[in-house]
């Protein structure tokens, strides 16, 4: 119990005095504005997709902001040689949290608040195929990301990189609660992952509006469906790999020491048979979602459609092959590497594709600048870079030159930001009305966007120089003489530039509660696909009328036609009751259990492992023996709801 | 999909014929603990090596795979769309990938042992 709290570095004491404030201002403002039974009924206890994509989207900016701290951090320590800001346990442990956070708890999260604003308004549902589970998965990945983020106060950080390559993460290497936190919330948020695939999967493919055949559906929905099936087949492997190490570190097997007959390398292997499908689960969606963005804002249908599914499929499916080029440097032989380099250029081939279709969509269209429309023209020249530098890294030779230097921390983050982020920023702007029933404002959106996008170079082109020149990723700090200094220095100002990006994005979204333009219409964008024809924010149904689709672009079809006004009045007569999930605490009850059960299991407390697990337990017992899981919402209700949105 | 937010048709019943003991189930799960612990028991207990033992195990593993797929999935029961077959056929592709893969990037490790 001595080590329970991290002491020592004024640094934590800081943010331990923070925490408590923050603690005590929630608690504070929901008793004094008496708001704690309307969190527990409207988010606690919600199925509805269009909320757990709120909440999905606070968790995930509120995670990017303690990754990109991490991130300023960073760059801060290696500004200038010999720099003593961070000791060097400390940097290890931030660059790992760092890591972890970016792709499971910010990366994964905004996805998923994406799928869940846009799909099932996209493909004229009323929720996702097991509302229920949605909400599982949610509670899943909160309560892992909170037990990940409260180690760096209680028990300390994990420290051996997002990868967490034994033997180094053995416990004999590697004592304490560190990494037995990365193991554990790493594990609970990746079975919501592994629903969340299979939730999207089925919703696809089983929930879809009459009429709206696959070949029919707006192109996000497809990249949904491309990353769901990656998910579904890349998870897994994580779900194994992370389960043994556990049980190395907590039971004592030997599946990954170099003693009695283990192979640290095969987690290796394991780790990147999901870790690097994991970038094209992440980037997939992205994709998507630049479809939609420059279909709408080119006033033009997409260029090559059925080109645009097939190529989403062909990653998903290749991309699944090039596991190998995360550690070519191994040795598993020249056939091997062979294979897997010629694999991992493939995918430049559809992704190729995509980029070029992208850019015959803008081709002769009305481009109009939107927020949405400037993160993905940004996108373009970033992910031709990172393409270009994929494929020099996709060279098994020349990898043992680049493997784990600067360059490769360039390129990744080239890919990661400049096709991740900037793809979730631009969905974020794009269906921010239909969520919240205002738009961002533009003019603070625009600095944001060139901030960010200016910074983005000045911090990540130098790095790709310093790799070259020798520099090693995860150092610590470096000789006045080795030459980096200037590059170093140049780097973190352009750090420091995205960092002031963010600013003007959290500066935005507070601007906009309170002065943002409301969005009346429904459709703010001109769009095109079925989301824009509901109010904006959609009642909790959705569509009080499920959909007939005829066309591709439905939506700008009925505009076309003329017919907007009148597919937007229902006919009160025709109404029916409709069946829809109840809310249920047993969600969030049983995140809290999985909270319970891996904070014991973090620091060996079997009494409290046990409590946990039997909470979890309990809580699959008690949705088993619910009958009554649904409702019927009575056609009075459904006909206030449409005339008090002016819509009937 | 009884449980499903929104069934579109009226039918809410569950689309299986149900079995009055769930004899399929019991089975099923005798059937994949027995073939978990015999792998487990081949490869602890050092009772085969090299090549036999790794045959032995991936046999056990498509009987595994056998197992789930028509004692618990119950492929047989329903009429599938085309989507059930895909999806199917890219979960054998999947498995096959990461078996097969990993016994040959894997199997560098005999030469240095």
């Amino acid at each position: 119990m001595k080590n329970f709290f991290v002491t020592g570095d004024p640094m934590i004491y800081a943010s331990d005095v923070l925490i408590v404030l923050v603690l005590v201002g929630i608690i504070f403002t929901l008793t004094y504005f008496k708001k704690w039974g309307w969190l527990w009924r409207e988010w606690l206890t919600t199925v509805d997709h269009k909320k757990i994509a709120i909440m999905y989207l606070i968790c995930a900016i509120l995670m990017l902001f303690r990754g990109g701290v991490d991130a300023e951090l960073m760059r801060t320590q290696l500004a200038v040689p010999n720099n003593h800001l961070l000791s060097a346990e400390h940097y290890d442990q931030i660059f790992t949290t760092h890591g972890t956070i970016m792709i499971l708890f910010m990366a994964m999260p905004i996805l998923f608040a994406m799928f869940n604003a846009a799909v099932p308004l996209q493909i004229g549902a009323r929720d996702v195929a097991f509302p229920y589970l949605n909400a599982v998965s949610f509670w899943l990945f909160f309560f892992g990301a909170l037990l990940f983020n409260i180690s760096f106060v209680i028990g300390g950080s994990p420290d051996a990189g997002w990868t967490s390559y034994p033997p180094l993460t053995e416990l004999q290497f590697d004592p304490g609660p560190g990494e037995n936190y990365y193991l554990l919330a790493v594990q609970i948020s990746g079975f919501g992952s592994i629903a969340t695939g299979i939730n999207f999967m089925a919703t696809i493919l089983k929930m879809r509006a009459p009429g709206m055949t696959l070949m029919k559906m707006p192109l996000f929905c497809w990249s949904v469906l491309a990353s769901c099936i990656v998910i579904l087949f890349a998870f897994p492997a994580l779900t194994g790999a992370l389960l043994l190490l556990t049980l190395d570190r907590v039971v004592g097997t030997h599946f990954f020491t170099m003693l009695a007959g283990g192979n640290p390398m095969q987690f290796i292997n394991l780790f990147w048979i999901w870790g690097h499908p994991e970038v094209y689960i992440v980037v997939l969606p992205a994709f998507g979602i630049y479809s939609e963005v420059v279909s709408t804002f080119s006033s033009k249908r997409v260029f090559g459609y059925k080109s645009m599914v097939f190529s989403l499929m062909a990653i998903a499916v290749v991309g699944y092959l090039t596991w190998v080029h995360h550690f070519f440097t191994m040795g598993a032989g020249a056939d091997v590497n062979a294979f897997f380099a010629i694999s991992t250029m493939c995918v430049g081939i559809p992704t190729g594709v995509k980029v070029f279709n992208w850019l015959l969509t803008m081709f002769r269209g009305r481009i109009r600048l939107n927020l949405p429309m400037l993160w993905t023209l940004g996108f373009i020249p970033n992910f031709a870079l990172a393409g270009a530098t994929g494929v020099m890294l996709a060279a098994a030779p020349g990898d043992y030159q680049y493997h784990n230097s600067y360059f490769l921390v360039a390129h990744f983050h080239q890919a990661l930001i400049g096709g991740v982020v900037y793809g979730m920023l631009a969905g974020m702007y794009y269906w921010w009305p239909k969520l919240f029933g205002f738009v961002l404002d533009e003019r603070l959106g625009k600095w944001a966007f060139w901030f960010f996008n200016i910074g983005f170079y000045v911090c990540f082109m130098p790095q790709y120089e310093l790799g070259f020149m020798g520099m090693t990723r995860r150092m610590y700090t470096y000789p006045a003489n080795m030459g980096w200094t200037t590059l170093n220095f140049i780097s973190t100002i352009g750090a420091y530039l995205m960092g002031i990006g963010f600013l003007f994005i959290g500066a935005q979204i507070v601007y906009s509660i309170f002065r943002g333009q409301r969005d009346l219409t429904g459709d703010p964008w001109n769009g095109r696909t079925l989301e824009w024809s509901l109010p904006s924010p959609p009642p909790a149904y959705n569509f009080a009328q499920i959909p007939h689709v005829q066309e591709r672009d439905e939506w700008w079809r009925i505009k076309q036609a003329g017919l907007a006004d009148a597919y937007r009045k229902v006919n009160l007569n025709e109404l029916e009751p409709i069946h829809m999930p109840k809310n249920s605490g047993i969600p969030f009850l049983m995140g809290v259990s999985f909270f319970v059960g891996g904070f014991g299991l973090v620091f060996g407390w079997t009494v409290v492992a046990i409590i946990g697990f039997a909470g979890v337990f309990l809580c699959l017992l008690a949705r088993s023996l619910q009958e009554k899981t649904d409702y019927h919402i009575p056609v009075s209700e459904v006909q206030q709801t449409e005339i008090s949105l002016g819509r009937a | 999909m009884a449980n499903s937010a929104v069934s579109q048709s009226t039918n809410l019943e569950p689309q299986f014929h149900e079995e009055a003991f769930p004899w399929k189930h019991i089975i099923g799960y005798v059937l994949s603990l027995v073939l978990t612990g015999a792998a487990l028991w081949c490869a602890l207990g050092y009772h085969l090596r090299g090549s036999a033992l790794i045959v032995t195990i991936l046999a056990m593993a498509v009987l595994q795979i056998v197992v789930q797929l028509f004692l618990f999935m119950h492929l047989t029961e329903s009429d599938g769309t085309r989507a059930h077959v895909w999806t199917i056929c890219l979960g054998f592709f999947f498995t096959f990938v990461v078996v097969a893969g990993t016994i040959w990037i894997m199997s560098f490790g005999s030469q240095v042992a």
